[in-house]
């Protein structure tokens, strides 16, 4: 008795199938990037996801209030030696002298001398991460964007019809999208009416 | 080779694009005659609703969004405010010199109000509000951005 030749899928369901596996093979760089910027950036209120930031306080002598600006950012410059690049000085009030250099901020009090140096440093890769999923670039990022939407919507398509039978859409598949599908449904009624 | 190159790529890619980036933000500056941050603050009335162009150096920038910025000069500061997601500021901005525009808001929240923003800030951070800023009615007056431009 000779064994029953497999049975090939439909040409349909193979190319379904090929378009999940490749498309998928494309935008797995991307979903890895927004899901790992979408937990940091949803605890945004515990933590900074973008940069870290290093505060110290510093002691110099007291600056006379009276002084002009320039006079006072020289002096400052004097006594704390700050390293990069000048940007700018700023004062909010008569008490106080900001003192800008990249990404490090010396907020001096006049009277006291007493110095609060903020350094501020974007997070290596998170950083990128984030700007790219808040679409900070703009421009073409949003067409590209764009094109990773369309292709999650033909990855949720297609993922649904991979394969058939009763592990498939119309056996256990219907089960558990339609319970995927009541999460989000749930949780708008319930916030919306009820919370 | 294909990983290294592929890693390689993902992180170059974002910091090409992000290096590229013009330091413009939001819409075209249009209006021609600036007016200065300590006269819109002196006379808020007069402003309130009106399109304003100011210059000014980046004093702060929200550290979370980079949804706002102040806006100094002459030892007066304003916030200039852009909507969520449109324009995100980015930290180095900070102590460059801004071209802004934007319109006037002028806002005055009662005790009342500012007790409920506690409230809504205590439970969306999960502690007990603190209604200890809270010493009577508060006056904000500040810019709805529209453009920037960072030099």
């Amino acid at each position: 008795m000779t064994p029953e030749p497999a049975r090939r899928a439909k040409p349909w369901r193979r190319w379904n199938a090929a378009t999940h596996r490749d498309v998928g093979y494309v935008t797995v760089a991307l979903t890895l990037a927004y899901a790992i910027s979408g937990l940091a950036v949803n605890h945004i209120a515990s933590w900074n996801p973008n940069y870290s930031k290093v505060k110290e306080v510093r002691q110099i002598q007291p600056l006379s209030r009276t002084d002009s600006t320039e006079v006072l950012v020289r002096s400052a410059q004097a006594q704390l030696k700050p390293e990069g690049k000048f940007k700018s000085a700023f004062q909010p009030d008569d008490d106080t002298l900001q003192l800008y250099y990249d990404r490090t901020t010396y907020a001096v009090d006049l009277p006291t001398g007493k110095v609060l140096v903020e350094a501020v440093r974007p997070r290596p890769v998170l950083y990128a991460m984030n700007q790219l999923h808040l679409n900070a670039p703009k421009r073409l990022w949003t067409l590209i964007a764009d094109l990773y939407a369309v292709a999650l919507i033909v990855l949720a398509g297609t993922g649904l019809f991979i394969i058939k039978g009763p592990k498939g859409f119309f056996g256990r598949g219907l089960w558990l999208t339609g319970a995927g599908a009541a999460v989000p449904v749930l949780y708008w009624l319930w916030w919306r009416y009820l919370a | 080779m294909r990983i290294p190159a592929t890693l390689a790529l993902m992180i170059l890619l974002p910091a090409c694009l992000s290096a590229a980036g013009a330091r413009k933000y939001g819409q075209p500056l249009a209006l021609k005659d600036e007016v200065k941050v300590a006269e819109i603050l002196a006379n808020p009335d007069a402003y309130a609703g009106k399109k304003v162009r100011v210059t000014g150096l980046v004093t702060e920038v929200c550290e979370e969004r980079g949804c706002w910025i102040k806006i100094g000069a002459d030892k007066k500061e304003i916030m200039f405010k852009v909507e969520d997601g449109v324009i995100a500021f980015p930290m180095d901005a900070k102590g460059g010199t801004v071209v802004a525009e934007g319109t006037v808001s002028k806002r005055v929240l009662s005790v009342e109000q500012q007790k409920a923003m506690c409230d809504k800030e205590a439970k969306a951070l999960s502690k007990p509000a603190d209604y200890g800023k809270v010493t009577g009615p508060k006056t904000i007056i500040r810019i709805e951005g529209l453009g920037a431009e960072i030099q």
